[in-house]
């Protein structure tokens, strides 16, 4: 193993942590943080929207509509600042293959219509997204990312790295002191 | 890396679940406060709103559109005058699930309009829950003044035995 190729190298410093793992971290944390924000200003359309999936009982839709946006929110904001990491990403891989799933029930009956992934238009912008193949393998890549974020042991440019630094640093203060 | 995912660590459990709690717990106060949220009603209540009383002009829109006219009374106060058309299904007879009645009406496309004897007399609001009962989940009317206050206005008023039931 002495001479690893370059791109083994910088699959095995990924996997571990650097700074393309930190820039999927963001992005996605950020990207739920948005949604989870703009999902959150209006819980009855987003009943709607899970309504349109056809998936869930009339009576459980409140329950998953007030649920989703503010776990959404949640997650994204732990993985934006990067304190309980691996929980959130956990948390998000579970969320990512429920919408896989329903998407892929949807899209095997044949349906088309706004997925109401990034419900933008509550912001006034026009964004249309159909159901389709094209979204679950989108949603595929975001799961591949999460599994990324999950795997990895170490976070740079985090608030769980911060930590570990100070602690590390009083651990030395205290030994020699 | 050889560390990393062996088995799952109670401590992730535990902070998975805390943040599940806490987006429950923001979702229930968002919607508590959100002017489009949803807010937990009982079903009572749901049910309640299902039951909507209707003036004696609108109940008289609703006969001449074909709705079934149901008289909760007793059969005697039915053969002596009732809303043309109507059936009679004796309140206490359905709340107490006797057999006999003919629950058929149930079932056709038509709008059910209750009534008795006033405002007061609280067998249709009892036949209207009996009904309820039985699993039907569309508006029931109740008719606000009963018979009285249908003939009071001057509309039709059917009397005498009915040869067919």
């Amino acid at each position: 193993m002495g001479n690893e190729s370059g791109i083994r190298k910088a699959i095995n410093s990924t996997l571990y942590g650097n700074r393309f793992t930190v820039l999927i971290r963001v992005a996605l944390g950020a990207m739920l943080a948005f949604t989870g924000a703009v999902k959150l200003t209006d819980p009855a359309s987003f009943g709607l929207v899970v309504a349109r999936y056809g998936i869930l009982p009339a009576e459980l839709v409140p329950y998953a509509a007030s649920f989703i946006p503010p776990l959404e929110l949640i997650l994204g904001l732990l993985l934006l600042i990067g304190i309980r990491v691996r929980a959130a990403a956990a948390l998000a891989l579970l969320l990512m293959t429920a919408f896989i799933v329903f998407l892929s029930v949807n899209v095997f009956r044949g349906r088309s219509f706004d997925c109401g992934c990034f419900p933008v238009h509550l912001l006034g912008i026009g964004l249309a997204e159909k159901v389709g193949p094209w979204l679950i393998l989108r949603n595929c890549v975001f799961l591949a990312c999460f599994a990324l974020v999950y795997r990895a042991d170490r976070h740079l440019f985090s608030l769980e790295n911060f930590i570990e630094k100070v602690r590390l640093n009083n651990l030395e203060k205290t030994k020699y002191e | 890396m050889a560390t990393s995912t062996k088995r799952v660590p109670r401590r992730l459990v535990r902070d998975m679940f805390v943040i599940l709690v806490a987006a429950g717990a923001a979702g229930i106060a968002v919607n508590l406060f959100h002017p489009r949220g949803y807010v937990p009603v009982s079903r009572t209540d749901l049910e309640a709103r299902k039951t909507v009383s209707l003036s004696v002009a609108e109940a008289r829109i609703k006969h001449d559109a074909g709705a079934v006219f149901v008289d909760a009374r007793e059969k005697a106060e039915f053969e002596q005058a009732r809303v043309p058309g109507a059936i009679n299904v004796p309140a206490l007879d359905a709340a107490a699930n006797r057999p006999g009645i003919d629950f058929s009406f149930l079932g056709r496309p038509a709008e059910i309009v209750v009534y008795c004897d006033g405002p007061s007399c609280g067998a249709a609001a009892m036949l209207a829950e009996a009904i309820r009962k039985r699993g039907y989940g569309r508006i029931l009317y109740i008719l606000e003044n009963g018979l009285p206050g249908w003939e009071a206005a001057g509309h039709p008023v059917e009397r005498g035995v009915r040869d067919g039931k």
